[in-house]
């Protein structure tokens, strides 16, 4: 029989169950990875670095979720509050904006193709690739994205349509012919 | 030339992609802050109640002897006893105070 996901957070709650906190992280971990190596434009060591804050913040934080939301939709709002204080920090010690360069040596499980996307990843701007990082996150809907990224639905949408329109001409070689 | 599919970006940026947890799990286990073990929660517990007594009977005057008459006669304290159930009172407050610093 498995447990439901509400019954593993009340555990973590209750009894502080770390099999039950490690069962939820099994569970979302691929996902919250996956949106973050998207934000960062594959750079997959800051990536894992950056999911794990998230992880032990949802731990600390885990009496403040509301039952009746959805835990990846929570976890999503996090990993992308962790990457902009990431984010901002970098901005303040060295004084510029960070464009992030795609990963290329560490990313010994990406095919051509994951390191081409996280390659035109790079060259959006970053509002254009937190808007399609989380439009495309798995079990996110535009509206959920939007709040996340605390923009209207509109803006989110149009940010995505200028991203995409970058990312058809860089990924063109991938266009079926 | 034939135009692109207009989806093929999307499929592309649908693609499921799953990552293998490689030991994120444990990793992210070992981080998590252990909880303070019972012991030490006794200690805080301890440590918080003494502090409140003594500050209470530092700043009321009362006895411990007075203290604990206040404790024995509880249902007197409607009529009277101002300054030991004060004291009794404060008492009271450093042990609340030392429970939640026990649970934090």
């Amino acid at each position: 029989m498995s447990i439901s996901e509400a019954d593993l957070i009340a555990r973590v709650i209750t009894r502080d169950d770390r099999h039950a906190f490690a069962t939820l992280v099994r569970l979302h971990q691929s996902s919250v990875r996956a949106v973050l190596r998207k934000l960062t434009a594959g750079d997959a060591a800051l990536a894992d670095d950056l999911a794990q804050e998230t992880f032990i913040r949802a731990h600390r934080n885990l009496r403040s979720f509301r039952a009746d939301a959805k835990l990846s939709t929570w976890l999503y709002r996090i990993a992308y509050n962790c990457f902009v204080s990431h984010q901002r920090k970098r901005r303040e010690s060295t004084g510029l904006d960070h464009h992030p360069e795609p990963s290329v040596s560490g990313a010994t499980e990406a095919s051509d193709l994951n390191r081409d996307v996280s390659a035109a990843m790079a060259g959006l701007r970053d509002e254009e690739r937190a808007a399609i990082a989380l439009t495309y996150a798995e079990d996110l809907t535009h509206p959920e994205a939007a709040a996340i990224l605390n923009m209207p639905v509109g803006t989110l949408k149009t940010h995505v349509a200028r991203g995409k329109e970058k990312l058809r001409r860089s990924l063109a070689a991938y266009a079926p012919r | 030339m034939t135009e692109p599919s207009p989806d093929w970006l999307d499929d592309l940026l649908e693609r499921p992609r799953v990552i293998e947890d490689a030991g994120f799990t444990e990793r992210v286990v070992t981080e998590l802050p252990s909880p303070p073990n019972r012991l030490v929660r006794g200690g805080i517990l301890a440590l918080a109640a003494g502090l409140g007594t003594a500050a209470t009977l530092v700043a009321t005057g009362a006895s411990p002897t007075e203290i604990l008459v206040a404790w024995s006669q509880f249902d007197a304290w409607g009529q009277g006893l101002p300054l030991t159930s004060l004291a009794v009172l404060g008492t009271l407050a450093g042990l609340h105070f030392g429970l939640l610093a026990a649970q934090d």
